[in-house]
Parts: structure tokens; sequence; C-alpha cells
């Protein structure tokens, strides 16, 4: 039997997409930053869904500001564990180090309590900081970047991954790419000609 | 597997795409690195290198390469190591392509950059001008505080100080005036900015009443600093008049160049009144010492022509030469009367000092003035009515008091009132400078006021009229000495005359005498000879005045022993002084004179009676005379009946305490 696929609002597209989409947003100024990320979390708690932001760049003081001032009561909801802000570095680089499977984990954990919790889905945006390539297990991020899109086939958790176009160079940039199967290009979701799936890659870099 | 020379759709969309990202890659590197990433997915690319546009290419090489330029400028070159050519040859169009896009990028951001920098340098030397600016600002706001604290400071200044100051700019126009400048000229600043200096300083000679040259055009033209000149007046902008003194000055810029002109005056209107007085007193004396000097020959000369007319018109039993030595006798006493007006000029007249009631002087002369002037000319009186008394002359006083009458009454010839008035009053020293009479001291004084409704006089015969001869009475009717005698009498009084007139306003004299507290001091009166028997002492150095005078003393039934100086006197009287009923004694002698010789006889009889004879006599030393035992005083030249007299009150007038 053929499961179902919900599409959802991201937010910073006028386009729906699939609940359960891995997607790149390249970008090289503070507003596409800031844009994406707030209007992806405000769409998410809009369509009942629980979300999570990591990000080192942007306080929970000012998201809470932009969500409250779209009628989004945030020290409420954060207390209702709707809305989860972190550190990108304290999520990521616990212990110093990057480990995907812990991340995986994570993911996992926050889609299925969601699920039970009542929520319509679950959705996570995260800014990759340039230190990965300095933490301990930091070369397995493109890995991880294939196993999550790997997980969302069984836990469609929909997720946005942020990276600074100023802080990596081009060619992870294209590495990057290839393990995003949709990008956010000029405003618009389109489906990634570099993308390569978690199989073939996974098995190119074994 | 792709056959080659086919296009594949997912290639062109991952060109496609890097044709979408590039340009949000921040370097040239990153977009490079970026493109090598991405190109190496094409079909056929082993690998992809990114060569530095300068190097040189082998035509034989098999590799394919693709040179980023943009207006024949090389940025890179992309050198693709391919496996299969043919497989990468259909997607040539699209990596050129996409290499001018990169070309593009490239060249945008170089003129980015370079736009960048050029802000970068305009907003840098914008900055660095603006900050210039504000230096400069900053630097003229203090330059404008400097300016404006010294402008304050030269107000300040110019303000406090007491001399006026008025500063003009080239053209002589007003454009600085301090508050004392403001009072002298009666122009406010407010109104005489911009205004002509001449307009606003108007200066003219005290003299001459023609106007003065402005002195800041000098100071133009010659560049030097100008002195006005001596009796220069300003015209207050109301008429009134300040007598002003001061100077004429260039203002230089630091480079010397004039930029206007600064005019430093003050007020010497008082100096300046007092300057005058003090060179009319100083005249005046010097005159008085002629006069007096010339009176007291011409009345010794006179004795011997009055005593020799009186011996002959007794002698003469002729009635011809009898009427012939009255005329000598009447001609002599006229000369005599003259002389002793320039005597009471000179202050060396004839001066028997009493305690006297000037309003009995007064009364006696408006009666005196009843009997003889115009009836159209209304005397009034207005005297005080508390008892005053002076020391003097009534005979001196009321001549003067009498001459000034005579002088208001000539300035009424078509009548009018003369006017006396007295009044006790203590003057002080402020008092006595702006009155002009600052040679009497502060003290007790009777005022007696003399004025008139006549024509009254300018300034410049008030400054003639006490000195001697000056008249402005037709020749024949006035001697010019009336006022001269007056003036004289008050000096020998110890007072003043002051006097107030106006052109067309009448005259007003004041006359100030020293109030005196009398006291009489009794004496025992001897029984002395009287007139006819006396012992007379006669000293005299003038052979012509002691023999008429020995003969005139004779004739009176007086034993008489003539010396020639002072000396001899002691002498006899410390021998035979005990037979002599009175000395009579000339004032002025070579040897020794009367003061002395009085003082050595009355050492030798305190009790000895004196009798002055002189052409003059020091009015200073009329108390001290008196202490010598001097009981009279006899003027030359004298009559047989004034000697007689003269002789009967010296010996029976009591003595009189000056205080």
């Amino acid at each position: 039997m053929k499961k179902l696929t919900r599409n959802i609002a991201l937010g910073f597209t006028d386009q729906p997409e699939p609940e359960g989409t891995h997607l790149c947003l390249i970008f090289s100024s503070e507003k596409e930053r800031t844009d994406c990320l707030l209007k992806f979390l405000l769409s998410g708690l809009k369509g009942g869904e629980r979300v999570a932001g990591f990000t080192d760049e942007i306080s929970e003081k000012e998201i809470c500001s932009y969500l409250e001032a779209n009628g989004i009561a945030c020290d409420e909801r954060k207390q209702n564990g709707d809305i989860t802000i972190s550190r990108t570095s304290e999520v990521y680089f616990e212990n110093d180090s990057f480990d995907p499977a812990r991340m995986l984990g994570l993911l996992t954990q926050f889609y299925n309590e969601s699920r039970e919790q009542g929520y319509e889905s679950a959705r996570v945006i995260g800014e990759m900081a340039p230190r990965i390539a300095e933490v301990q297990g930091g070369e397995r991020l493109l890995e991880y970047e294939s196993r999550v899109t790997l997980l969302q086939r069984t836990c469609p958790l929909t997720a946005v991954c942020q990276y600074d176009a100023n802080q990596f160079d081009g060619a992870t940039i294209l590495e990057v790419m290839k393990v995003h199967p949709k990008m956010l290009v000029n405003g618009s979701v389109v489906n990634n000609p570099f993308y390569i799936e978690p199989e073939e890659y996974l098995n190119s870099i074994s | 597997m792709t056959p080659s020379n086919e296009l594949s759709a997912e290639k062109i969309g991952q060109i496609a795409l890097m044709h979408s990202m590039v340009s949000q890659l921040p370097t040239a590197d990153s977009i490079l690195s970026f493109s090598i990433q991405g190109l190496k997915q094409l079909p056929g690319v082993r690998t992809v290198n990114n060569l530095p546009p300068e190097t040189v290419l082998n035509d034989n090489t098999s590799n394919v390469h693709f040179a980023i330029s943009h207006r024949q400028q090389v940025y890179a070159l992309f050198e693709f190591i391919l496996s299969d050519p043919s497989a990468f040859s259909p997607y040539h169009p699209y990596v050129e392509n996409f290499c001018a896009v990169l070309a593009l990028i490239f060249e945008e951001r170089r003129q980015r950059t370079e736009k960048q920098n050029l802000m970068a340098t305009l907003e840098q030397r914008v900055a660095e001008r603006t900050q210039a600016l504000q230096q400069e600002i900053q630097e003229r706001k203090h330059a404008e505080n400097e300016l404006r604290r010294s402008e304050g400071n030269l107000r300040i200044t110019l303000d406090s100080i007491g001399d006026a100051v008025i500063a003009t700019d080239t053209e002589g126009k007003v454009t600085r005036m301090n508050p004392v400048a403001e009072t002298l000229t009666g122009w406010p600043q407010s109104e005489a900015s911009g205004l002509p200096l001449t307009t606003v300083f108007n200066i003219i000679n005290a003299a001459t009443r023609q106007t003065i040259d402005n002195p800041v055009d000098r100071v133009l033209i010659t560049g030097q600093v100008v002195g006005l000149k001596n009796h220069t007046v300003l015209l207050h902008r109301n008429g009134s008049e300040y007598q002003i003194a001061d100077s004429a000055a260039p203002i230089r810029s630091d480079d010397g160049t004039i930029q206007g002109v600064v005019l430093v005056f003050r007020d010497i209107t008082e100096e300046y009144a007092i300057h005058e007085q003090l060179k009319r007193s100083e005249k005046m004396s010097a005159v008085g010492q002629l006069a007096g000097g010339i009176a007291h020959d011409f009345n010794n000369q006179l004795t011997g022509i009055l005593g020799y007319a009186d011996i002959l018109i007794e002698e003469l039993t002729d009635p011809t030469l009898r009427d012939f030595a009255k005329d000598i006798r009447k001609a002599a006493q006229r000369s005599a009367e003259l002389t002793a007006q320039l005597l009471a000029f000179g202050r060396k007249g004839k001066y028997h000092a009493h305690p006297i009631d000037p309003h009995e002087i007064i009364a006696d002369t408006i009666k005196i003035l009843e009997r003889s002037i115009d009836k159209r000319i209304r005397i009034e009186c207005n005297l005080s009515p508390e008892k005053t008394m002076v020391m003097g002359d009534s005979s001196q006083l009321q001549n003067a008091i009498l001459n000034i009458a005579l002088n208001a009454r000539d300035a009424m010839p078509n009548g009018g009132t003369l006017r006396f008035q007295t009044s006790s009053v203590q003057l002080d020293e402020r008092f006595c400078n702006s009155h002009k009479i600052d040679e009497i001291p502060p003290g007790d004084y009777i005022e007696i006021s003399i004025s008139d409704t006549g024509d009254g006089m300018n300034q410049e015969t008030q400054k003639h009229i006490f000195e001697p001869f000056f008249t402005t009475k037709e020749i024949g009717k006035g001697t010019g000495m009336g006022l001269a005698g007056a003036y004289g009498t008050m000096r020998s009084h110890h007072g003043a005359i002051a006097v107030h007139s106006k052109p067309g306003h009448g005259t007003v004299m004041r006359l100030y005498l020293p109030r005196i507290h009398m006291e009489y001091i009794s004496t025992e009166k001897t029984s002395r000879p009287t007139v006819g028997h006396a012992a007379i002492l006669l000293v005299d150095d003038e052979d012509l005045v002691r023999k008429t005078a020995e003969k005139m003393l004779c004739k009176l039934g007086h034993k008489v022993i003539t010396c020639t100086g002072g000396h001899d006197a002691i002498k006899f009287y410390k021998q035979s002084g005990a037979q002599i009923d009175l000395v009579i004694l000339d004032m002025i002698m070579p040897d020794l004179n009367g003061k002395e010789t009085a003082q050595a006889l009355s050492s030798i009889n305190p009790q000895v009676r004196i009798l002055i004879s002189s052409g003059y006599s020091q009015n200073d030393e009329a108390g001290e005379l008196d202490k010598l035992g001097i009981q009279g005083f006899i003027s030359k030249p004298f009559s047989l009946t004034k000697l007689s007299n003269s002789i009967a009150n010296a010996l029976e007038t009591p003595k009189i305490h000056r205080l």
C-alpha cells in the first residue's frame, strides 16, 4: 500500500512541498539567512507542526520577537515544546565532535515524539557552522546529509540545511549540493540536478 | 552509458544551476572551485584545472581549455583533461557560455570592487575633507569666539574708560562709539553708526566760532596721529558746548593698511575754565603790581604837590595867586583819586580795616544812586535780615559796590531794574571751584548780589572787565578803572567777585566777603595832647614828602622831629622816646621798612603810638601792624585837614582785633 504524502508550506516559498523534504539553501546575505529560518519556523507552527531551529547566528530573542509579531506566543509555545531553538554548535558539536549517528538519532527521536504527541508533523532547520571542518567527525558531514535523506523515507521529517556561501568554499558547496535532493534557488525550490541518491553516494564514499 | 555527442538534460540542468549559483559565491576562488567541481560532472571529463591566465597552452594538446575572459582581459583558464573528448564536445557551447557568465560576474565584481574602492576613496576623501571642514569650522568658531571675546573685552574697555572714543571707517563714517562719546555728542551709537563723523562730531574754535577741520580727514591723508587744536569746542546735539582735547589716530591692519580712524577726546571744560581763570588771576596780579607801583610813586609826588598847595593857600594873601594854588590842589586831588583807584585795583590802597555792616554800606550806596541815576531804572533791595559783619574798609567797599552799580546803570540806557540782594552763605570747596571763585577758601561769607536787566556781556568781554583801563564805553565816558578797583578791593578784603552774564539777559555780579565775629578790646584812654600840641617823630626817606609833611605838621602847631630812615628813628626813640606822642612812619623805606621800624619801636615802648604813612599799605599786614601799636594809617597824598584828622584819630582810636 502506497503511503500518502502530505504537502506542506515551507514559508519561504509559495509552492507547497511534500513533508519529509530535505532541502538545501545556499545563501550569501543576512536577509536570506534570517528570512528562511523565521518563515520556515512560523509556517510550521501555523501548520500544527513541531519545529526546531539550530543556529549560531540568530538569537533566540530575535526569533521569538518575529514569531510574536506574527501571532505566536513564543514563550508559551516553547514551554509546550512546540518550539525548540538551540545553538548549532551545541546540538551538532557535542563534546567538540560531530557524530552523524547521534544527530540522526536526535532527528528520529524528535520526529517520533512529535507524532506521538499529536503534532501534524515535525520540521527542523539548521545552519551548518564552518567549524565542522575543525571538529572530530566533521569529514562525515556529507555522509550525514545523505543519511538524513535516507531517514526521511521512514521519518518524513522536513529538513532545511543552510550553508553560508561566505563561510564555505565553492567545492564544498557543490559537494553539499550532491546530498540534497532539493535546492532553494532564487526563491524557488528546484530539484537538484547534482543530487545523488543516498545509496549511490554512500556507496561512492565507502 | 550516454552515447557521445548526445546532450543530457541532467548535465544541462547542472550547468544551468551552476549559472544560478555562482553569483552567490563571494570570491573568485570560491567560484572557480565550485565550477571545477561542477564541471567534473560532464561526460568525458576526467579532471578540470584552473590555470593562471598567462599560461601558454600547447595547441597540440588533446585537452580542451576555455578562457574566462571579458574585454580581452583573461581572468582565468579552465583546462579540461578528458578521457572522452567526443562525450564532452556537445557541451562546449554550454561551457563556453558558462565561462562567459563567469567572465561577466568577474567583470561586474571587478567593476563593483573598483567602484567600491573609488567610493571608499571618495568617502575617505569626503571624510577627510569633512574632518578638515569640521576642523576649519571649529577653528573658525574658535576664532569667532575669540573675536567675540576680544570684541567683548574691547567693548567693556571702551565702556569703562573715562575718555570718549569714536571709531570711523576709511570713509570717515562712524562705526563705533563708547558711552562717554554718546554723552558728549548727544548721539547714541545706534543713530550715529554710518553717519559722517562731521555730523556727529561737530567742533568749532572757541574764539572764532569757526568750524574746525575734521581731524579724521587729516589722519586718513597723512596716516599720522593728529592732535586737536587748543580751544576746540564740541557742539552737543542739543547745542550745549564742551571744551575738549585729545587726538585722532589711524587704525591699521597687520599689513599696515589704514582701516579707519579712532578719535579719543575728553571733556576739559572745567579744567579749561580753571586754567583760564588762573591765567586771568595771574594777569590781574601782574597788572595790579604794576599799577600799585606806579600809584605809589605818583602819591609821593602828589603829597608834595598837595601839601605845598595847601600851605600856599594858607600863606598867600593875593586872591589870584590863592586861586592858582586852589587849582593846583584840585588837580592834585583828581590825580590822587585816580591813583587811589589804581591802588585799590592793585590791593595796595589805603586799607583801614574796621568791623562793618555791609548792609549799611549798601543802604548808603543806594541813597547815592537814588539821587543820581535815571529814574527809569528801578532799584530793588532784598537784604538778608541776618546781622552780618565783615572786616574791611567801608570807603573802599562802598566804592566797589558803587562802581558795580554804576556799570549796571550804564548797561541799562533805557531803564530797567537794578537789584541788590544779600544772603549769608557757607561756601564749600566744590562751590568755590565751580563758580570760578577758587581764590577764596571755603567758609562763611556774605554774598552781595548786584544784578541788572541790561544788555549783558559776551564771554570775551567778561574775561576782561576787571582789567584796568578796559572799557566798552565811549572815549571820555569811562576810565576803565571802576570794576578793576572793585576787583582789587574784593581781593584785598579776602573776598571774591564773580560775574554771570549773557548777552540780552542782563548781568549779575556776586561779591563774597568773609563774615567775622567782632571783639572790641577795651583800651584805656590816656590824656594826650590833641591837635596842635603833640610831639611828632616824622620818619620818611623821601625828602619832598618829609619836608612837606614837616611844614604841614608845624603849620598845624605840632612839634616835629624828622628822621630820614628807620635806624635814625630807632636811635632817636631809644634816647628821647618818652617825649614823643606819635610817630608818623613811612611804610616803604630802603634800609629798614615801616613794619620793621614799628616792631623795633614797639619793643622799646609797647605803648608807642604810630601813624603809618604810605603810598600804599599791605593789607595782609594790617592785623600785625595793629599789634605793633599802630593806631592809624594815612595814605599819600594827604591834605592838611586829612593829616590833622588822622593825627587826632591816631591819638584816640581804640584798638580793634581781627579774628
